[in-house]
């Protein structure tokens, strides 16, 4: 990926990486040859203390990175925060990534961080306000940025469109590319019964530039996006589908709780691999 | 004659020319940290990256030479099945456990080492005269040559050139000495302790800041770097090892192509085994070098306890080894000279 200077749509073989923890560093160094990239959460290298500074060093000196941040906030109507976007930028231009993503959602309101990706309403006026954030973004930072689909355990009545709806105009109209969050997906379509493969038909698949992948959590009646569980059958089906229908360019692990051995998380990049290899729907 | 004993600075007040002194003395030894630094340019190269197959006993070389190597080695075999220690009231045994175990897997330092320690060995044998440290000499001097080649230990091509600049300086600061001294008491002035203190003070600062590292820069910082890659490591890789004990939310490690124990102590030393099932291992080579320094003998056995994080680490013992000691402790990032 770092040696392959190509634009977001470009054709390529999907890239396996995991997110980065520090619980994981040690054995990303002893196997490297099995992960091809690291996302990394943007927010934990802002105001980064020496040893941190260290650290993204040395990790960049080993994998290419893909920054990922979680507080652009981009669905607030008050519009972008300077400092962040200044920080990210800057974070950016030190990584060197091919893209960078954050969420379709909004956490902060009145500029209080509401500690949350929280959804707005599929409404034209969100819609305005991505598309304005999303502007301010893409004018300072010159790098592709791509935007992950969120769970949520509410919809709102005030939506004018279905979620996929949503997605496909912002993405349109600002020219972003897809961070398919494959079990955020799944877990959506089982809260609130809905079918994922024609969720998949509505959206603009060839904007699908990443996949987040990780096992479902459930929690009461509802399934909830944890990290902390190992990959399902059910996530695989949908990462396979899309994998079969996308020219995916890298699919990332996210594991922050309950960590397994190591051996576990590489068996799931291998699973990982195989699948977006084989393109065959499962 | 008299211009030797009669100018301003051989009639100079007493207190202002300790003063004057000083000053010398802090200039001198700024100019040489100045040059000593310049002399290093390893800083200016690049760090090479962290192999996926690294090798343990390379690394427990880098941080502290031939004793820290053979302490791996032994803790390898031992982790291996094939030797156990025995711990004493006096003495700490390294004893073999099956010697029809076959040795054909193990890598051959493994195997030299093995047949050094025979049916057992006292601990403290490791690093006597004809000791284990003396049998792996060999893979000590390869490693050595290619660290020095990676320009991570200083060389002696590095030390000869900053030779006649340390020779200056001390002759600065003792020819400046013994001239006041001699001055005074030609011009019948005796109270010179003063002076004598300043010079020979300065004098052991200078040889403090002449002294060489083991590692150069590149070293140290690839040291670093390495703990600071594998600092989760000692960790993770002593959590099956500790009875009793728990994962404490901590990932158990892959096996890679090393035994993640096994490259945790190589980094960072044996101090992580405290608490493990192997804190015999620790036990004997802590009491080893208590006795080798009580009997003066070799180089002293200890050190190689880097305890701490990446980046505060420091070892728990000195290995108070000399250039002549071949290696020493090295410690985290710094060392004998």
């Amino acid at each position: 990926m770092k040696d392959e200077k190509k634009s977001v749509n470009q054709k390529s073989e999907t890239k396996i990486g995991i997110g980065f923890r520090e619980q994981f560093r040690a054995d990303l160094f002893l196997h490297q040859d099995k992960i091809d990239f690291l996302e990394i959460t943007s927010d934990h290298y802002l105001d980064a203390k020496p040893q941190k500074f260290e650290e993204l060093k040395l990790l960049k000196e080993h994998f290419p990175l893909i920054p990922h941040s979680l507080e652009l906030s981009l669905g607030s109507a008050e519009g972008i925060d300077e400092n962040y976007l200044e920080k990210i930028a800057e974070l950016v231009d030190f990584v060197q990534p091919e893209w960078f993503s954050d969420h379709l959602c909004f956490t902060k309101s009145g500029g209080v961080k509401i500690g949350h990706l929280a959804p707005v309403p599929y409404t034209r006026e969100a819609i305005k306000v991505f598309v304005k954030n999303i502007s301010q973004v893409k004018s300072k930072i010159k790098t592709p940025l791509i935007l992950e689909n969120i769970t949520y355990l509410v919809q709102f009545p005030s939506s004018e469109m279905s979620e996929s709806e949503f997605i496909k105009t912002i993405l349109e109209e600002t020219d972003c590319g897809l961070l398919l969050d494959v079990t955020n997906l799944y877990i959506n379509s089982r809260n609130f019964g809905f079918d994922w493969r024609k969720f998949l038909d509505e959206l603009p698949l060839e904007r699908v530039v990443q996949i987040h992948f990780v096992g479902s959590h459930q929690s009461g009646k509802r399934l909830i996006d944890a990290h902390a569980n190992k990959t399902e059958s059910e996530i695989w089906q949908v990462f396979a589908e899309v994998c079969r229908r996308c020219n995916v360019k890298g699919a990332v692990l996210e594991r922050d709780e309950k960590f397994p051995p190591f051996s576990e998380i590489l068996d799931e990049l291998d699973e990982a691999r195989r699948l977006s290899e084989t393109k065959i729907a499962i | 004659m008299d211009f030797l004993f009669d100018n301003p600075l051989a009639t100079m007040n007493g207190i202002y020319f300790l003063i004057f002194y000083g000053f010398v003395i802090l200039f001198t030894i700024i100019i040489l940290a100045i040059v000593k630094s310049q002399i290093d340019k390893s800083d200016k190269l690049n760090l090479p990256p962290i192999s996926s197959n690294i090798d343990p006993y390379e690394i427990a070389y880098l941080r502290g030479g031939t004793n820290e190597m053979a302490r791996s080695v032994v803790f390898g075999l031992m982790q291996k099945g094939f030797i156990e220690i025995k711990n004493e009231a006096k003495t700490s045994e390294i004893k073999r456990i099956d010697p029809k175990m076959s040795v054909s897997g193990l890598p051959q330092i493994e195997q030299l080492a093995l047949n050094w320690i025979g049916a057992s060995r006292e601990a403290k044998e490791v690093f006597s005269a004809d000791g284990l440290t003396k049998q792996l000499e060999s893979y000590g001097q390869t490693y050595q040559a290619q660290l020095e080649n990676a320009q991570m230990l200083t060389d002696s091509e590095m030390r000869s050139s900053f030779s006649p600049m340390k020779w200056t300086a001390f002759l600065v600061i003792f020819g400046l000495g013994c001239y006041k001294l001699l001055a005074a008491i030609a011009n019948g002035n005796f109270n010179v302790i003063f002076l004598v203190i300043f010079c020979i003070i300065g004098l052991i600062i200078t040889a403090s800041v002449s002294k060489f590292s083991r590692l150069t820069k590149l070293g140290k910082t690839n040291l670093e770097r390495l703990q600071l890659a594998f600092d989760n490591l000692k960790y993770q890789a002593q959590a099956p090892y500790i009875p009793n004990g728990t994962y404490q939310g901590r990932p158990q490690t892959a096996f890679a192509g090393v035994d993640p124990l096994l490259l945790s102590v190589g980094v960072f030393g044996s101090a992580i085994l405290a608490g493990t099932v192997y804190d015999s291992y620790n036990q004997a080579f802590q009491r080893a070098q208590n006795q080798s320094v009580a009997s003066g003998s070799s180089c002293g056995s200890g050190c190689g306890s880097c305890s701490s994080s990446s980046s505060s680490s420091s070892c728990s013992s000195g290995d108070g080894g000399g250039s002549s000691c071949g290696g020493g402790c090295g410690g985290c990032g710094g060392g004998c000279s």
